[in-house]
């Protein structure tokens, strides 16, 4: 746990943008896990099986609240949207803005892929759709977020 | 196409430099996942789980502890292990690989205790790591707990070693090396199965 906790922490609270949401969804979670552990399969990856359970969370916390497309709307992130761990300068303020403008199957892709360096075909397990659709989410993503830094960083 | 080669350009590094960075998680938020489930049923999967990922919890542990008292008491005995029909030979003496941590294992003659539980099976890890700091074994017989079962070495340069006690049985283990490097046993079996992701190999061990 004391491996597996902060990472999905912090995949929470890049998906959720709201650090009380992203502990609520990281706990309830892993009580997930727990009761779904006799149906893991013994010896298969355990990564996309437990991201699965984390991804699915957070998208039914997103469902039930709507928050970050309100934040996008308010122009803003709460304070405590910010990985505790990040100081919040121009530009990791500035990522996280673009992060939480990317359609959430993009963030949830582009996550998976490059903070929780997954490969595609485990994506693809994670989310539940087929590999070349994960592939073009990843791409969307990257071109999406290097569109919205350049743009915010050359009119910032 | 070498997608992370060409999405991994510089903006997508600088985004994983402030993405990447862990939380700091409060003791409290792990405690009140560990009180709730404590409070569920437990799945018998969910010990060795709770252990593959930090979790106290000394059964094997304190199964082997008895074991090896026992040991130190007095038996030697001609166990048996058996390594996979492909494996090299266990006999073989450990084989210093070129350059930095390099890796090579072997056997010596396995004995066998009794325990509680039934007869386990002593079993003598050996691995050439002359620039590690530390290594352990960790396995399904330990529960995966990466303290529990520490090689040891006699000097600087000398091969790390280990005795463990183990039933017999189909046993998945790996070394982890500095706390963090899992590594296979050069020497035997990899597993096919290799559980999350990690190096595993694989030894079998006959019942005394």
């Amino acid at each position: 746990m004391d491996a597996y906790y902060p990472r999905a922490l912090r995949f929470a609270t890049q998906m959720l943008g709201d650090a009380h949401d992203a502990e609520e969804a990281v706990q309830d979670s892993w009580l997930r896990v727990h009761d779904a552990l006799p149906r893991f399969i013994e010896g298969a990856p355990f990564d996309p099986w437990f991201f699965r359970i984390l991804a699915n969370r957070c998208r039914s916390a997103q469902v039930k609240r709507g928050r970050f497309r309100a934040l996008i709307e308010v122009g803003e992130l709460p304070a405590d949207a910010a990985t505790p761990a990040v100081t919040m300068d121009e530009w990791s303020t500035e990522v996280r803005h673009a992060l939480a403008q990317l359609p959430s199957e993009q963030r949830e892709a582009f996550l998976l892929r490059h903070v929780e360096e997954l490969e595609y075909d485990e994506i693809a397990a994670a989310t539940g759709v087929g590999l070349s659709a994960v592939r073009m989410r990843v791409k969307r993503a990257c071109d999406a977020l290097r569109t919205l830094l350049d743009e915010a960083m050359t009119h910032g | 196409m070498d997608d992370q080669r060409e999405q991994r350009d510089e903006t997508i590094e600088r985004m994983r430099a402030v993405l990447t960075p862990l939380p700091s998680v409060a003791p409290s938020s792990i405690a009140r996942v560990l009180a709730a489930t404590a409070h569920r049923r437990p799945p018998s999967a969910w010990a060795r789980f709770g252990e593959w990922i930090g979790t106290p919890s000394l059964s094997l542990a304190r199964a082997g502890a008895l074991a090896a008292a026992t040991l130190v008491i007095g038996f030697v005995a001609r166990g048996a292990l058996r390594p996979d029909a492909n494996a090299p030979s266990v006999t073989q003496p450990p084989a210093a690989a070129a350059g930095g941590a390099s890796t090579a294992a072997a056997t010596a003659p396995p004995l066998q205790a009794a325990n509680a539980h039934g007869a386990l099976v002593a079993v003598q890890l050996v691995f050439d790591a002359p620039d590690a700091r530390s290594v352990s074994v960790v396995g399904d017989f330990n529960d995966w707990q990466p303290t529990a079962t520490p090689m040891r070495r006699l000097e600087a340069g000398q091969p790390w070693s280990a005795l463990v006690l183990i039933p017999p049985g189909r046993h998945a283990y790996a070394l982890l090396v500095d706390g963090a490097r899992w590594v296979a046993d050069p020497r035997a079996t990899r597993a096919k199965d290799d559980d999350f992701g990690k190096p595993q190999s694989v030894l079998f061990v006959q019942a005394p």
